[in-house]
C-alpha cells in the first residue's frame, strides 16, 4: 500500500530525513513516534506529496505521489495545526473540498455533523484549536480518503473527543480499510490506536514494530535461581532482549510464547519466579536500549 | 474505484474553477478597488474637470488628464501578485495547497487566471465607461475612440506584464516582503545598472563620451520609469510587442521554475539556491559601483577609489548574506574566502573595461579608415533630443563631414590628445577661453562608429585646435548654420536694457547672409577670444504649422567687421550701443588681493571694488573717449587675477562689470590708477 524506499530530504544542507524505508499495509494504523525535530513532519509531508524527496521513492499502490493528482485525491494530509482559508467557515471549506476531491461524500459529511456538533456557519478562525482540529477531521473524513496522514492529531483534544475520533478512525478502518499514519511525540497518546509503530530519531528510523506481536510476545521475568549455572543454561534456550542483575534477582525481557517460557523456567525450580506483561513503553525502552539509544528523551 | 484511474472532474481542466472562486472570494476587494481607482483616474476625471464655459480641449492621449495613473498601475498588479501568491511564501497555506490533488501547473494557472480576473475587467470596465461618456455634452476634453483603445490596450498590457512579473519573482523567492522589494528593484535595475556602468566608464575611462546616448533610452529599460513617462509618451508599437513578449516569457519561466521549486522553500529568501551566486554578485556589483561613484567623486587617488570599491563590496556582501541566511550572525570560516573570490572577480569585471588592456583609450582611427567625422562640443544637442526641447533638428546624417582635410585635422588632434592625455581635472572645465570640450565622432569604413569626448586645453594644443576649428565643416556645426537656412521673420538686437527689432524682409535677408559669412570667417584666435559680444542677436523664425514660436540666438562680436559696418550704415548699431553720454559713472580697479575676500564671496565684484576702494586702488574714469574705448573692448569676466575690472553704471540704472586685459589698457587709463 504505502511504500517509502530510501527517502532522504535535505533542508539548508542539513538532512532532515535520512534514508528511510517504510511499508504500511492497507487498513493499518501506523504510528510514527519521535521527539521534536526527529523528521516526522518532513517524512509525512513527503508522503503527502508536498515535498519532493531528494533521493528514494514514495509510492502508494505502486505509484509515485509527488505531482500525481490521481494518487493525491485519495489521500488527505492533516497538518499539526489546522489551516483554513482566511474568513472560511466549515460550510465554505466543505464546498471547496467537495469541488477538489471527487470522492467527497455529502452523506458522510452530514452524518458526521451529528457527531461533531460544530456551527458550520461560524468563521473557523474564531474556533478554539480543539474545535478547529475537529473541523479538520470532519472535513478530512468527508473526503473519504483511502489514506489519512495526521501530524500530531491528538494535541488539544479533550478525552471525550479523543475517544470519539478514535472510534471514528477504527470504524473507517474496519469498514473501508482506511490506512492511517499518525505522528506523535508521545507513545502513550497513540499506543491504543496503532497497530504498527516506528520510532524516528535525528532523521533516521530506529525501530519499527508490529504492536500486536510485541504485546503478545514480550514478557518481563523476575527470577532468583538456585544455582548461577541455571541462568547460563536457560539463556541459551530463550530469545532474551534484555537482561539485568539486581542482587540475587535477575530481570529478563524475553520474547516468545508465554507458556513455553514459564515451562522453561520451572524446570530449574527458581526461588522466585514472576512473569509480567510489558507496557508498550517498556518494550520500546528495552528495544532501543539494545540499539544503543536512551529511549527516555526520545519518546517521553 | 481503482487507484490511479483518471477521474473526470473539474480539476481535470487546466484552470480549476474552485480555486478561482476561492481566490475571488478571498481577494475580490483588489478588483473592486482597482475599478474604483481607474474610474477616478480616467472617466470621472474627464467628467469633473474643466470649466463649463471654456472651449473643450483636444488631448493627444488619455494618460495626462489630471491624476497620474502610474502609481496605481504599478501598485495594483504588483499587490495582486503578492496577495494571490502568498500561498507560496507562507508555510501553512503552502502545505494546504500543495497537498491538494492538483498539479503545480494547475495551481499556477488557476492563481494567475484569478489575478487576471481581478485586474483586467476593471481596466475594460473603465475603458468602456470612457468610451460611453465620450460623445456626451459638456465633456471638456475631446478624444477619439482610438485614444480609448490605446488606453485600454496599454493599461491591460502593463497590468498583465506587472502581474506576471510579480508572479515570476514570487516563484523565485520565498518571502512576500522580499518578493515585493525585488519586484521594484528589478523593475528599475536594468536602467540603474546601465546608468552606473555609464558613469563608471565616464569617470575612469579616458575619452569615454560624455554623452554616450545611453541616458536617452535609460527609462525604456526600466518598466517602472517607463510607466511614469506614459503621460509624456505612450507606448510605441515596438514597446507594446516587447511587453507582450516579456509577459509570455515570464509566464513560461514561472511554469518551468515552479515545477522545480521545493515546497519547503516557503520562508526562505530565494527559492532556488543556484540563484544565490547571481543574487550575491548582482547586489555586490551595484553597491561597489555606487560606492565608487559616491566616494570617488572629487577624489581621484587610486587608494581612495580601491578603498571605496572594497567597502562597497563588503557592505553589499554582508547585506546579501544576511538576507539569504535570514540572520545577522553570518560569520563562518568559509565566509572570508568566499568574499575574497567574489571581490576579486567583480573587481576585475570593473577594472578590465577601464584599464588600458582593451586599447580603448589609445585608439585613434587611421585617416583612410574614416569615412566621415564630426568634432565639436554640441554633439548631444545635435544628435539627441530626449526631452523634446529642440524644436528644430538637423538630421544626424548631416552633422558629419567627409572632407579629407578635416578628417586629417581631427585625427591629428585626437592623436595629440591621446598621446599627452591632458588631465581634465587640472583645467577648469567651464573656463571657455582655456579649455574646450570636444566630442569626436567617426564613421568608420567598417560601418562602425567611434565616439570619444575630451577636454582639450588651449594651451599646448594651439596648432591642432586651430587646424580643426578653422575648418568650415567645424564652424557649420558649431554655429548651427543649417538652422539659419530657415525663413526668418525678424531679428532682435539686445544689449543690457536696450532692445531693437528689425523685421524689414530685405534687412533680415541681408543680415542673415552677413551673419553666415561672419561665422564661417571666424579665425581660431577670434573663436577663443574672451572679448564680449557687442549685442546678442535673436532670430524669430517664421511660424510653422505647429504654431510654435522658435527663436535662435547668436552674438555680434567686435571682430565681425562686415556686420558692424552694415549695422552702422543702417543706423541700427546706434540704437543698441551705449556711448559715454549714457554712462553715469565708471570706476576701475586692478583685481588683486583676492585672498582677503572670503571664498564664499569670490564672485561678489562689489565686495572687491569696496576692498580696492578702501585700499585706495580704484579710480573713477570721467573722460568720455576713455569710456567709449572701454565699452568697445569688454572681456568676459574670469577668475584669473591680473585683470582690470570696471564697474559701469548707466543712466538707465543698469550696472555692468567689465573686465580688461593688460593689452586693453591705454597709457591714459593706466595713469589713472595709483
Amino acid at each position: 500500500m504505502i511504500e517509502i524506499r530510501g527517502v532522504s530530504k535535505i533542508f539548508q544542507e542539513e538532512k532532515a530525513v535520512e534514508d528511510i524505508s517504510l511499508t504500511v499495509h492497507k487498513g493499518a494504523i501506523y504510528g510514527l513516534l519521535g521527539s521534536n525535530g526527529a523528521g516526522k513532519t518532513t517524512l509525512l509531508k513527503t508522503l503527502a506529496g508536498i515535498y519532493r524527496p531528494e533521493t528514494g521513492s514514495v509510492k502508494i499502490d505502486g505509484q509515485p505521489v509527488f505531482e500525481a493528482p490521481e494518487v493525491k485525491r485519495r489521500l488527505i494530509f492533516m497538518p499539526d495545526s489546522p489551516y483554513f482559508f482566511p474568513q472560511a467557515t466549515i460550510r465554505s471549506m466543505a464546498a471547496f473540498y467537495r469541488s477538489i476531491y471527487p470522492e467527497w461524500s455529502q452523506k458522510r459529511y452530514e452524518e458526521l455533523g451529528t457527531a461533531f456538533r460544530l456551527d458550520t456557519r461560524r468563521k473557523l478562525s474564531r474556533f478554539s484549536k480543539g474545535m478547529q482540529r475537529q473541523a479538520a477531521f470532519w472535513l478530512a473524513l468527508s473526503c473519504k480518503p483511502d489514506v489519512l496522514i495526521m501530524d500530531e492529531p491528538i494535541d488539544g483534544l479533550d478525552p471525550v473527543m479523543r475517544r470519539q475520533i478514535k472510534n471514528l478512525l477504527f470504524q473507517e478502518v474496519a469498514e473501508r480499510e482506511l490506512t492511517v499514519l499518525i505522528s506523535s511525540h508521545n507513545l502513550r497518546e497513540i499506543e491504543d490506536l496503532c497497530d504498527h509503530v516506528g520510532i524516528m530519531h535525528e532523521g533516521r528510523m530506529l525501530v519499527e514494530k508490529d504492536l500486536d506481536d510485541l504485546k503478545a510476545d514480550t514478557h518481563k521475568i523476575q527470577v532468583a535461581f538456585r544455582d548461577e549455572r541455571h541462568a547460563a543454561a536457560l539463556e541459551a534456550k530463550l530469545q532474551i532482549l534484555h537482561q539485568e542483575q539486581r542482587g540475587s534477582v535477575s530481570l529478563y525481557i524475553v520474547k516468545g510464547d508465554r507458556e513455553r517460557i514459564a515451562q522453561a523456567f520451572h524446570v530449574y525450580e527458581p526461588y522466585v519466579f514472576d512473569l509480567l506483561p510489558l507496557t508498550l513503553e517498556e518494550i520500546f525502552i528495552y528495544e532501543m536500549g539494545d540499539a544503543g539509544y536512551d529511549a527516555q528523551p526520545i519518546l517521553l | 474505484m481503482k487507484w490511479g484511474m483518471p477521474v473526470m472532474t473539474r480539476s481535470r481542466y487546466f484552470f480549476n474553477s474552485s480555486i478561482i472562486r476561492q481566490n475571488l472570494r478571498q481577494h475580490g476587494w483588489i478588483g473592486i478597488l482597482y475599478t474604483l481607482v481607474l474610474l477616478f483616474v480616467f472617466p470621472l476625471q474627464i467628467l469633473m474637470n474643466g470649466y463649463r464655459f471654456t472651449e473643450p480641449m483636444e488631448i493627444p492621449q488619455l494618460f495626462n488628464i489630471g491624476i497620474d495613473i502610474a502609481p496605481f498601475l504599478v501598485a495594483f498588479p504588483v499587490g495582486a501578485g503578492l496577495f494571490l501568491f502568498r500561498y507560496l511564501q507562507s508555510k501553512m497555506p503552502s502545505d494546504l495547497w500543495h497537498s491538494l490533488p492538483l498539479r503545480r501547473s494547475h495551481l499556477l494557472a488557476s492563481h494567475t487566471l484569478s489575478g487576471l480576473l481581478l485586474l483586467l475587467p476593471p481596466v475594460w470596465i473603465t475603458a468602456a465607461v470612457g468610451a460611453i461618456i465620450r460623445p456626451l455634452d459638456g465633456i471638456m476634453y475631446i478624444y477619439n475612440a482610438a485614444d480609448v483603445w490605446e488606453w485600454c490596450l496599454t493599461v491591460s498590457l502593463l497590468t498583465l506584464f506587472l502581474f506576471v512579473f510579480t508572479v515570476f519573482v514570487g516563484i523565485c523567492t520565498g518571502q512576500t516582503i522580499l518578493q515585493g522589494i525585488l519586484v521594484f528593484i528589478l523593475l528599475i535595475l536594468p536602467a540603474a545598472l546601465l546608468q552606473f556602468i555609464d558613469l563608471h566608464l565616464n569617470r575612469y575611462l579616458y575619452g569615454y563620451p560624455e554623452w554616450s546616448g545611453l541616458q536617452n533610452i535609460l527609462n525604456n529599460w526600466a518598466p517602472l520609469l517607463r510607466i511614469m513617462d506614459l503621460s509624456v509618451e505612450t507606448l510605441t508599437n515596438v514597446e507594446t510587442w516587447v511587453y507582450a513578449i516579456l509577459s509570455a516569457v515570464f509566464m513560461a519561466l514561472s511554469f518551468l521554475l515552479y515545477r522545480k521549486r521545493h515546497g519547503e522553500k516557503a520562508g526562505q529568501a530565494l527559492a532556488f539556491s543556484y540563484f544565490n551566486p547571481l543574487f550575491k554578485a548582482g547586489v555586490m556589483l551595484c553597491s561597489m559601483l555606487l560606492a565608487s561613484l559616491y566616494f570617488g567623486t572629487g577624489r581621484n587617488q587610486l587608494g581612495w577609489i580601491i578603498g571605496s570599491v572594497f567597502i562597497g563590496g563588503l557592505v553589499g556582501y554582508i547585506v546579501v548574506e544576511m538576507i539569504i541566511r535570514k540572520t545577522w550572525h553570518i560569520m563562518t570560516r568559509r565566509l572570508p574566502l568566499e568574499f575574497a573570490v567574489y571581490s576579486v572577480l567583480l573587481g576585475l569585471l570593473l577594472y578590465i573595461p577601464v584599464s588600458g588592456l582593451t586599447g580603448y583609450e589609445d585608439r585613434v582611427p587611421q585617416v583612410d579608415k574614416v569615412t566621415a567625422v564630426y568634432a565639436g562640443g554640441n554633439y548631444r544637442e545635435l544628435t539627441q533630443d530626449p526631452q523634446g526641447i529642440n524644436t528644430w533638428k538637423e538630421p544626424e546624417e548631416n552633422i558629419y563631414s567627409t572632407d579629407q582635410e578635416y578628417i586629417k585635422a581631427v585625427t591629428a588632434m585626437h592623436q595629440a590628445v591621446v598621446t599627452s592625455r591632458p588631465n581634465p581635472r587640472n583645467t577648469p572645465r567651464y573656463d571657455y577661453t582655456g579649455t574646450r570640450e570636444f566630442t569626436l565622432a567617426y564613421k568608420l569604413e567598417s560601418g562602425r562608429k567611434l565616439v570619444r569626448t575630451y577636454i582639450v586645453p588651449a594651451k599646448g594644443f594651439e596648432p591642432e585646435l586651430k587646424a580643426v576649428m578653422e575648418k568650415e565643416d567645424f564652424k557649420r556645426e558649431k554655429y548651427y548654420l543649417a538652422q539659419l537656412d530657415q525663413e526668418m521673420e525678424s531679428f532682435r538686437l539686445s544689449y543690457l536694457d536696450k532692445v531693437y527689432s528689425i523685421s524689414e524682409p530685405q534687412d533680415v535677408q541681408e543680415f542673415n547672409e552677413i551673419l553666415k559669412r561672419e561665422l564661417l570667417n571666424r579665425t581660431y584666435e577670434d573663436q577663443v577670444s574672451d572679448l564680449r559680444a557687442l549685442a546678442s542677436i535673436q532670430y524669430v523664425v517664421k511660424q510653422n504649422s505647429n504654431k510654435n514660436q522658435i527663436f535662435y540666438s547668436y552674438e555680434w562680436y567686435p571682430s565681425y567687421r562686415e556686420m558692424t559696418a552694415w549695422l552702422q550704415q543702417k543706423g541700427y548699431a546706434d540704437k543698441i550701443k551705449y556711448t559715454a553720454q549714457e554712462v553715469l559713472s565708471a570706476e576701475m580697479f586692478k583685481d588683486e588681493h583676492q585672498s582677503e575676500i572670503p571664498a564664499s564671496q569670490m564672485y561678489d565684484l562689489e565686495k572687491r571694488l569696496q576692498l580696492a576702494r578702501s585700499e585706495k586702488r580704484s579710480a573713477v574714469i570721467t573722460d568720455p573717449t576713455q569710456i567709449d574705448s572701454i565699452l568697445e573692448r569688454q572681456r568676459a569676466f574670469t577668475r584669473q587675477g591680473d585683470k582690470y575690472i570696471v564697474k559701469i553704471e548707466y543712466k538707465g540704472g543698469a550696472i555692468n562689470y567689465v573686465s580688461l586685459d593688460e593689452r586693453d589698457m591705454s597709457p591714459v587709463l593706466k595713469a589713472l590708477l595709483p
